[in-house]
């Protein structure tokens, strides 16, 4: 635990681009509505299986 | 949304490494304006916002494909300056952690305990800035401060940690 315990010296270079991390928001919010649209189909894809009961499909 | 700090918010963390969580990449998605403005500011007073890759991990899986998970680690990388490396003894830390923690670990994601480990790791240096505050308990954390997410319907608090060496 005692060798590895400093911090790497990290300078910092960015500056905020304020109109680039709004943009990339925009684009990004839209996957995630994408991908809990998905999420939903399958969950609602995996209950239908499961309520034709087990049984019915081995 | 309206970001509010308290008057030791910046003195506390200024010229520190300020690790963000996962839920701090969510909200700067949903208020990239309110968050731009926070970034500039903590840049502006000499903190270096950093991650680490299990919390890139979080944020990017159930990607649909390869230009879009580039597109999140890009917006990721406007305002994050480094990941830091994980280091070997991290497991070494986590089982620490969780004595520490005893009935309060279970069910701890292992994000949160790869968090709590880096705050071990580098005691009072690091910082990490989580809204999960139930799964930093203060026994075991120490609350430096906090900040505040004002909505229209309700107010979302974000809490500021480190690990204090134990003698």
């Amino acid at each position: 635990m005692q060798e590895e315990n400093k911090l790497p010296v990290i300078v910092i270079k960015k500056k905020i681009d304020k109109l680039k991390l709004e943009k990339l928001a925009k684009k990004i919010k839209k996957y995630f509505e994408e991908e809990e649209r998905y999420l939903g189909k399958t969950r609602e894809q995996n209950e239908n299986n499961y309520s034709r009961g087990f049984f019915t499909l081995y | 949304m309206r970001i509010t700090i308290p008057e030791d918010f910046l003195p506390s963390i200024k010229n520190k490494h300020l690790l963000l969580d996962t839920c701090v990449f969510i909200d700067a998605l949903l208020n990239p304006g309110e968050f731009g403005g926070l970034f500039e500011t903590l840049r502006n007073n000499g903190i270096i916002l950093v991650t680490i890759e299990p919390v890139l991990i979080e944020f990017v899986q159930g990607t649909f494909d390869e230009k879009k998970m580039n597109d999140k680690k890009e917006f990721i990388d406007t305002f994050v300056e480094s990941y830091l490396p994980i280091p070997k003894t991290l497991f070494t830390n986590i089982e620490r952690l969780l004595l520490e923690y005893r009935e309060d670990g279970k069910g701890l994601s292992m994000t949160d305990l790869i968090l709590g480990a880096m705050l071990m790791q580098f005691p009072s240096n690091l910082l990490l800035l989580t809204k999960n505050t139930t799964e930093f308990p203060t026994n075991i954390f120490t609350l430096s401060t906090h900040m505040n997410l004002l909505h229209r319907k309700g107010i979302h608090s974000y809490g500021v940690y480190y690990y204090e060496s134990k003698k």
